[in-house]
């Protein structure tokens, strides 16, 4: 992972407001954004260029953002170890729970601030504060 | 964790046994100077001990246990209960420390308070100490250091001070050029000790100085380079430690981590490597983000281990730096969950020159092998070459034979090692049930296999307690049945042929056979009839039984929902058997019988139904033909009489469910084996050779397949399958 290079982002979200505020915040962050409607997008695109962080929506058509955790999880390195941001609206603890055993790595509740989807995305990402 | 600490732990915990051993011994009989003297000593070892690792709490806390035993060599005060109890309590301390130390890979910050509750333990035993307080607490020295050199402190990861022994000298000591080749050195200070003397007093011979430094070493990098000085030597970190260590961390950048931890200990159902690696990018990402990228290079090199990444996000989190030895520790031991203290195996040196010399012995015979080669190549003749390939292959397999029989020996631990831990335990436990017991400890030096060693506490404590809140009486019962006061609980250990035997015996009233009827038949542990149908030794064999527990009253020692029956369980996970031999009245003996290692296992192969069995050579008693009208059926099974008493027998090939290609001969083939006490015999086709075999537990599909012990590889590449008699012949 070379530091000075941009990072890429992949949202994840069948909320095409959703996806424009999120790529607003990004791109002005000085990321590179990418975008997929539910899970299964999700995979083809990160087989054929992987992203240095994933922002997953739960409640998806097709494939729902768990199952695609789970399976991301799944597969071979260095896919498998991508870094995953979940953000719903739900917020109860049980939804929390439930995509860390997924296997995401953090979870904001909707709405989220584009300032805070934009700090987070750095650490995330490990760029220079 | 880091070499050094590990060794510190191992040798703290050698000692904490040690002191425990001598200070019960003392109690016993307080007149034993020796046991004294070897108390005393490992506390002054352990109290040197903590003084290495900059552990000051743990130091304060022994120097005030050793403080007091100190003046009982001296004759000014005598051995008392409450000296022991007390010396006792600070050895628990210590093995909390240790614990402590051992999970995190640290010196605990926290001591403070529990050394201070030792300390004024100690304090109202006999008049305060004569001498002024220690000086081993005391860190002042360090803070004048640091006033003293404020620029290189700020840098310095680490301040020393050492006080050579006057005799230094005289051990080829230079404290001077040993303190110059300091890594790390910032700064060196020079200073004279305590007062100088007098001209006339003053021995030029003897080292005066106290020498201080500061270094941007590492702890641990600086205690080796002074490595075997414990006493001369003080070694305290410094808040002041470089800045891209201790970059401090945002709010979010605490909530990712935290977050990561829980990711880690989320239960994996799959893509558990997945995670692990996600997790681990997250953190290294978010130390990155922070600025301290050596801290996210750190991170990856131990991301492969679960354990060593949670303990590195952990030390994170906590605002510590993750030490550079955990990095390479973790390197060589990826994800071994194990208890740390069971990966450390001490050898003895003649073990290791055994193998050395195998070695050496092994390189001739493959240098002759060559030879060998040659003489093929120029078409020797074929004799020759056989009879020469002949002696090379007796000189391997006696190479071989002797190379896995001192692997074997290394594997080997003394029971002492389990043993040990009774005599204390032993103790608390009959205080508490306000009984009176003594322990005696027998044939501690027998030895087995390590890991049969390892997980014999468990079986044995269960006994132990066993024995001790229902067999042993209280004093005043024993008086009115006639027995002396004192009860007597034996732990007993000793080899036996391939197996080794624990016994725990004890004195008190045996098995109450009345009571387990009426327990059994409350709890429905075996039908009324059945029960009525069973002798006494039957009736005390049911506290085996899963769900039985005759504790009327649960107690803080037994009444824990285990019963023997998980004795009876641990014990056969490892390959043994418990028996129960009770008198009843005179107390009860429960043995252990457990193979000696669990690796190596004689085999004698025999044939059934056309497929190879291996069956254990220690059961085997002898193999007999015996003519089939001297076969008896006896019900639906069938019986053969040898030497006046009747034997079952089993048809190997039917039993297993094989087809029976074979038509009954006029003989059978029998192998009579014993089961414990009972014989039983077994119908082969053919005896075939014995052979020594490393055993395979079952696993996959065939672990559930009744009267299967386990499988082999044979030499030829098939699968021998051995046989489990205990199973097959119930």
């Amino acid at each position: 992972m070379a530091d000075n290079q941009t990072k890429r982002v992949l949202v994840i979200d069948d909320a095409s407001l959703v996806r424009l505020y999120y790529r607003d915040a990004l791109e002005r962050a000085g990321f590179e954004v990418d975008e997929a409607l539910n899970g299964l997008e999700a995979l083809e695109k990160l087989m054929m260029a992987p992203p240095d962080l994933l922002i997953v929506d739960v409640n998806m058509p097709q494939m729902d953002g768990m199952t695609f955790l789970r399976i991301l999880r799944r597969q071979p390195p260095p896919i498998s170890s991508t870094p995953a941001l979940v953000t719903s609206t739900e917020s109860g603890v049980q939804d929390v729970d439930a995509a860390r055993a997924a296997g995401a790595n953090f979870y904001l509740t909707k709405p989220v601030a584009q300032e805070t989807l934009a700090l987070y995305a750095a650490i995330l990402c490990g760029m220079p504060a | 964790m880091n070499e050094f600490l590990e060794q510190f732990l191992l040798e703290s915990r050698e000692l904490v046994e040690q002191a425990t051993g001598d200070l019960l011994g003392l109690e016993e009989n307080p007149q034993d100077n020796d046991r004294l003297d070897s108390a005393f000593r490992a506390f002054h070892t352990l109290k040197g001990a903590a003084g290495i690792v900059d552990f000051a709490a743990m130091g304060r806390a022994l120097h005030a246990a050793e403080d007091v035993l100190s003046r009982l060599r001296n004759g000014q005060a005598p051995v008392s209960a409450k000296l022991v109890s007390d010396s006792l309590t600070c050895l628990d301390q210590v093995v909390q420390w240790l614990d402590a130390m051992q999970e995190t890979g640290e010196v605990p910050t926290d001591a403070e308070a529990a050394a201070d509750a030792i300390v004024a333990r100690f304090a109202d035993l006999g008049k305060a100490p004569a001498t002024p307080s220690p000086p081993a607490a005391s860190t002042i020295w360090a803070d004048a250091l640091i006033e003293k050199y404020p620029e290189p402190a700020a840098a310095a990861r680490v301040a020393i001070r050492y006080r050579p022994d006057a005799e230094c000298f005289f051990r080829g000591d230079d404290p001077l050029a040993l303190m110059a080749a300091l890594p790390g050195l910032l700064v060196l200070d020079l200073a004279s000790g305590e007062v100088w003397p007098t001209l006339d007093a003053l021995d030029p011979f003897a080292c005066q100085l106290v020498l201080a430094a500061l270094s941007t070493a590492s702890m641990e990098a600086v205690a080796a380079h002074f490595g075997g000085r414990g006493d001369e030597i003080e070694i305290k970190p410094l808040a002041g430690v470089p800045a891209e260590l201790t970059g401090a961390l945002s709010v979010e950048a605490r909530r990712l981590l935290e977050a990561q931890l829980l990711l880690l200990k989320e239960p994996t159902v799959e893509g558990a490597a997945g995670r692990m690696a996600a997790a681990g990018r997250v953190a290294a990402n978010v130390l990155r983000h922070a600025g301290r990228p050596a801290d996210a290079l750190r991170i990856e090199q131990v991301a492969a281990s679960l354990d060593a990444l949670s303990k590195a996000i952990a030390a994170v989190l906590g605002g510590a730096a993750i030490a550079e030895a955990a990095v390479s520790e973790a390197g060589a031991a990826v994800s071994t969950q194990q208890d740390a203290t069971a990966r450390i195996l001490r050898v003895d040196v003649a073990r290791i020159d055994t193998l050395v010399k195998l070695t050496g012995e092994l390189t001739v015979a493959k240098n002759a092998l060559g030879y060998a080669a040659a003489l093929a190549q120029d078409g020797a003749d074929p004799k020759a070459l056989a009879s020469t390939l002949k002696d090379q292959q007796a000189l391997f397999e006696r190479l071989i034979n002797e190379l896995q029989q001192s692997v074997l020996g290394i594997r080997v631990l003394p029971l002492r090692h389990v043993f040990q831990r009774f005599p204390r335990l032993v103790r608390d436990m009959a205080a508490a049930l306000g009984k009176s017991v003594r322990l005696v400890t027998e044939g501690d030096a027998t030895e087995a296999d390590k890991a049969v060693v390892e997980s014999l506490f468990e079986p044995l404590l269960h006994l132990v307690r066993n024995a001790l809140d229902h067999g042993v009486e209280t004093e005043q019962d024993r008086v009115k049945a006639g027995k002396p006061p004192i009860a007597t609980i034996h732990l007993r250990g000793a080899r036996s042929g391939e197996h080794v035997l624990i016994e725990v015996e004890d004195d008190g009233r045996g098995v109450d056979l009345a009571r387990v009827r009426r327990v059994a038949a409350e709890r429905g542990v075996v039908s009324a009839e059945a029960l009525a149908a069973m002798g006494d030794a039957e009736v005390a064999e049911l506290i085996f039984a899963p769900g039985f527990s005759t504790a009327s009253e649960v107690t803080n020692l037994s009444g824990r929902g285990v019963g023997m029956d998980a004795v009876r369980t641990a014990v056969g996970r490892l390959g043994g058997r418990v028996t129960l031999e009770n008198r009843p009245a005179l107390g009860a003996r429960m043995r252990l019988t457990l193979p000696f290692t669990l690796m190596m296992t004689r085999l004698m192969t025999v044939e059934a139904g056309g497929q190879m069995f291996g069956i254990p050579m220690e059961a085997v008693m002898e193999t007999v033909k015996v003519a089939h009208d001297r076969i008896v059926p006896v019900g639906a099974a069938r019986a053969f009489v040898l030497r006046n008493r009747t034997i079952p027998l089993i048809d190997l090939a039917e039993a297993l469910g094989e087809p029976r290609p074979v038509p009954p001969k006029v003989e059978a083939k029998v192998v009579v084996v014993s089961i414990g006490a009972e014989l039983g015999g077994l119908e082969v086709d053919r005896l075939g050779e014995r052979i020594d075999v490393m055993l395979k537990p079952m696993d996959g599909l065939l672990s559930g397949m009744p009267g299967i012990a386990g499988t082999t590889l044979l030499g030829d590449g098939r699968v021998l399958i051995v046989l489990d008699l205990r199973e097959l012949l119930q």
